[in-house]
């Protein structure tokens, strides 16, 4: 397929949002997903790669070939997009067979390539259906046909599957995984949604107000953050920010709030910085004088546990208790001792909020 | 209770009575007379004279070829309307209806000053190139008439098709786009598909505009060119009863299939067409260069041909042609009260408006309250009877209105009341569409709420519905005022030299040669339509009113 490089691609808009720059490399035959709240940029970035917004600056490479003079319907590309936008006015076989029709495939080439597609995404019944009599996971998997049948060489998905419930959305997101394995077809899948980008992607990108915060897999992002945003929008972490006040071979000591922690590693003494901290990696105690002392702020059933939120000092953390433990054990304002696993801790290297 | 029940159902059946009345009625005897007691030509021999068919096919031609020249300025105005983000677009969309409520012969007047000979344009021409002999006229004749209805309607096309284009996804024209299609694959693979219906409604209410044409191709036409609209008209001066009432049974036949074909489109793009969607536009400035001047181009043809005759109007009542000075004698003729002056048409004018004006409001709240009936068929009826006078031309109202009613109640010497009824009757269908769209924006638990707080119903009609009704009154008001001053084909029809109204004047000046005291009665309809289109615009932007 095809190796897709971004390279400083920006974009001001008239109202003096900008996007970019944006440098992301994907390579050939990987998933890689674009994610980041509404409004950070992640659909303008799909619509500047798929041609339909021309960036102001930078230059986008398919297989070292710089694409940004093509046209959209020069560029190779299949894409889906949330509304669905299947054709009204043809049925699911003229929608799939759209791309090969302008393309002026002969009739038989036609009808056995939208039938090898229709069984590939399992619609093979659907096919002389009008587009009003299909649910909307069927519309999703006709769009998805329809993206392919031309075998696009990069595959754009933006929110396919955010308007569809999420039961059909987990199913169709494993069904487009196992469809991009095999077709092996370089894709670029925009989504809002955590969950669904952890289980969708090969890699990931994190963007927040029209920049790239961090890429890599996502074990990488959630282990290692790399800021506050991705720490606290990918791990769902809790920040603690505090002054290294020693350090030696076996480690340095953060203190913040009057308290202080052990970490291994090497810090500047002085040194004001940033950890990250995952829930799971938090232990809470009613007794005993290990690690830290904090406060309970609250408890919140959720099915099969607790949240439970915590206050060090001024800094907020929140980790969850199984409900096999006794909440009651733990009431709102009652001082208790957390125990935070040094090996997980995440040093955030960039510490401007 | 049931006394209110007995006033309702009376109030309702007020407007049936007056429609059948003045209406169904009068045009039904046109249809008998000529058909079964025909004085003059009988409805065969009309049929099978050559004239009858020459004008057939003059109107059926003309009004195709209008129909094709309005669709092919109007529609890529639709595309820039919609897709192209500029300074001025509401404004421009909302300037889009000013025609719509221009009197005919006014626009013939705009047209004679800015194409016509001695015209802005044949002036340039002359000067620039130092000859004393006019050189340029395309104002009369078969291309003025052409242009004038698309004048009219080439607004049309552009509102109604960029009202459809506006509920295209854009997602679904990027799709085409993205997955191979050309620009010429997805005009023809998604968009054509997409506003064919908006375009095939436009085109019938523009093809059924152009065959009822009357002040139009009398003025423009110069006498050279027939209507079957004008010979009505004509046959009837000439006491061809038969004639008359066999034209207007073939026009009516060919009107009424037109309007239900049009009916049918309705229902059929309701059918098809979802929810409004949001419109990706283009900034001017991103267009490529020979794009921008094919916009120049093109804008700069629409605002010749729809903004040029407004504007050549004050011109007109000004500027003599024939003498080549400016006086304001046209003003002076209008402020004239003798034989010829035009102060009695102008009070004429303005009388028989307002009394229509006043009339149909009245009608038309009546006819929509009655289409809010639980009885059965009421409001099926109340919307036919509602679209009649859209179907049945202006002469054959007024033909029918003089036969039936005139002549047996011996009205005929005096008509101006008939004249009352023809503008009424004309402008119905608006009135009810301005109140209708105001009726549909009211929520329908306010009015449930006074009923449980234990209003009457007169009571709840009175303080609660009428005054949320009020904008929608107002705009039909100014509506109907506008149709009913500018209007000249029934009223021609009817009226006795001292029942002249400024439009007809305003004809018999152009007919004389008069032109500045033709400029100046139409400066004065224009200042009278637009300053309705102003009132109307102001009470719509307050989100209540609307009309077309």
């Amino acid at each position: 397929m095809v190796n897709v490089t971004i390279d400083g691609m920006w974009k001001e808009f008239s109202d003096g949002t900008a996007i970019g720059p944006i440098d992301l490399e994907v390579r050939d035959g990987e998933l890689i997903v674009l994610l980041g709240p509404s409004g950070s940029g992640k659909t303008t970035t799909l619509r500047m790669v798929a041609g339909f917004i021309r960036p102001d600056r930078g230059r986008l490479l398919f297989d070292d070939v710089n694409v940004m003079h093509v046209p959209p319907n020069e560029r190779k590309i299949g894409m889906v997009v949330q509304s669905v936008a299947l054709f009204p006015n043809m049925d699911v076989f003229q929608n799939i067979a759209f791309a090969l029709e302008v393309r002026e495939w002969p009739h038989e080439k036609v009808v056995r390539r939208v039938e090898e597609l229709s069984d590939l995404v399992g619609i093979r019944n659907l096919l002389h259906r009008k587009i009003t009599e299909i649910s909307g996971g069927e519309g999703q998997r006709v769009a998805l046909a329809r993206a392919l049948a031309h075998g696009p060489e990069l595959l754009l998905l933006d929110e396919p599957l955010s308007a569809l419930d999420p039961n059909l959305r987990e199913s169709l997101q494993m069904e487009i995984r196992r469809i991009q394995k095999e077709l092996r077809v370089t894709t670029i899948y925009v989504t809002h949604n955590q969950d669904e980008a952890f289980a969708i992607a090969d890699r990931i990108a994190v963007l927040n107000e029209g920049v790239i915060n961090q890429v890599g897999t996502p074990s990488d992002l959630y282990d290692r953050p790399l800021n506050r945003f991705v720490a606290t929008f990918l791990g769902r972490g809790s920040i603690l920010g505090g002054e290294v006040t020693s350090c030696d071979d076996k480690g340095f000591e953060v203190s913040f709030d009057g308290q202080t922690m052990h970490l291994p590693g090497y810090q500047e003494v002085g040194n004001i910085i940033e950890l990250s901290v995952k829930p799971e990696d938090i232990t809470v105690t009613r007794f005993g004088d290990d690690g830290l002392e904090a406060t309970v702020e609250s408890i919140v059933s959720q099915p099969g546990r607790y949240r439970v939120q915590l206050k060090i000092g001024k800094h907020s953390l929140h980790t969850f208790i199984s409900a096999n433990t006794l909440p009651e054990q733990f009431r709102p304002g009652e001082r208790i001792r957390i125990t935070i696993d040094p090996m997980e801790v995440a040093i955030l290297a960039d510490t401007s909020p | 209770m049931r006394r209110g029940g007995a006033l309702r159902s009376s109030l309702m059946l007020i407007p049936f009575i007056l429609l059948i009345g003045f209406l169904v009625y009068p045009v039904a005897i046109v249809l008998i007379q000529g058909l079964l007691q025909p004085t003059g030509s009988s409805f065969q021999e009309v049929v099978g004279s050559s004239l009858t068919q020459r004008i057939i096919l003059f109107t059926v031609g003309q009004a195709l070829v209008s129909t094709m020249v309005a669709m092919v300025l109007g529609v890529p105005g639709a595309f820039v309307l919609t897709k192209l983000q500029f300074r001025g677009k509401n404004t421009t969309r909302a300037l889009m209806t000013v025609p719509f409520i221009l009197p005919p012969i006014v626009v013939v007047v705009g047209f004679l000053e800015v194409f016509g000979p001695g015209g802005i344009i044949d002036s340039i021409l002359m000067a620039l190139l130092g000859s004393d002999t006019s050189m340029f006229n395309i104002a009369t004749g078969y291309i003025g008439i052409i242009l004038a209805h698309a004048f009219y309607n080439a607004p049309l096309f552009i509102l109604m098709v960029s009202a459809s284009l506006e509920r295209l996804n854009p997602d679904i024209e990027e799709m085409a786009q993205i997955h191979g299609a050309t620009f010429t694959q997805r005009l023809r693979r998604i968009i054509v598909p997409h506003i064919r219906i908006s375009i095939l409604a436009a085109s019938i209410l523009t093809f059924l505009f152009s065959f009822m044409s009357f002040p139009i191709v009398l003025a423009l036409g110069e006498g050279s060119f027939m209507t079957i609209e004008v010979q009505i008209w004509n046959a009837f001066r000439f006491f061809d009863y038969g004639e008359a009432a066999s034209l207007a049974i073939i026009q009516l036949l060919i009107t009424m299939t037109l309007a239900y074909a049009y009916i049918r489109t309705g229902v059929r793009e309701r059918e098809v067409t979802g929810r409004t969607s949001y419109v990706r536009t283009v900034n001017i400035a991103d267009l490529s260069t020979p794009t921008k001047i094919l916009l120049i181009v093109y804008s700069s043809i629409l605002l010749i041909l729809l903004v040029g005759p407004i504007l050549a109007i004050i011109r007109s009542a000004v500027y003599d042609p024939n003498t080549h000075v400016l006086t304001l004698r046209g003003f002076e003729s209008l402020l004239n009260p003798g034989m010829d002056g035009g102060l009695i048409p102008m009070v004429n004018s303005l009388f028989y408006a307002s009394l229509a004006t006043v009339f149909s409001v009245i009608l038309g709240l009546l006819l929509v309250f009655s289409q809010q009936s639980k009885m059965r068929l009421i409001p099926d009826l109340t919307s036919m009877v509602t679209l009649l006078p859209l179907g049945v031309s202006a002469i054959t109202i007024a033909y029918g209105l003089m036969i039936a009613i005139a002549v047996p109640l011996g009205l005929s010497t005096n008509p101006w009341p008939l004249i009352v009824v023809a503008q009424t009757l004309i402008g119905v269908p608006f009135s009810v569409r301005a109140i209708e769209i105001t009726r549909s924006k009211i929520d329908p638990a306010i009015l449930e709420q006074a009923e449980s707080l234990g209003a009457s119903a007169l009571h709840r009609v009175f303080f609660v519905e009428l005054p949320l009704l009020a904008p929608g009154i107002l705009v039909a008001g100014f509506f109907s005022f506008a149709m009913a001053i500018g209007e000249m084909s029934a009223t021609i029809f009817l009226a006795r030299p001292e029942n002249f109204t400024l439009a007809i004047i305003i004809y018999r000046y152009l007919s004389v040669r008069k032109f500045v005291e033709a400029g100046a009665a139409s400066l004065f309809l224009v200042v009278m339509c637009v300053a309705a289109f102003i009132i109307m615009e102001r009470i719509s932007e307050n989100g209540y009113g609307g009309t077309v």
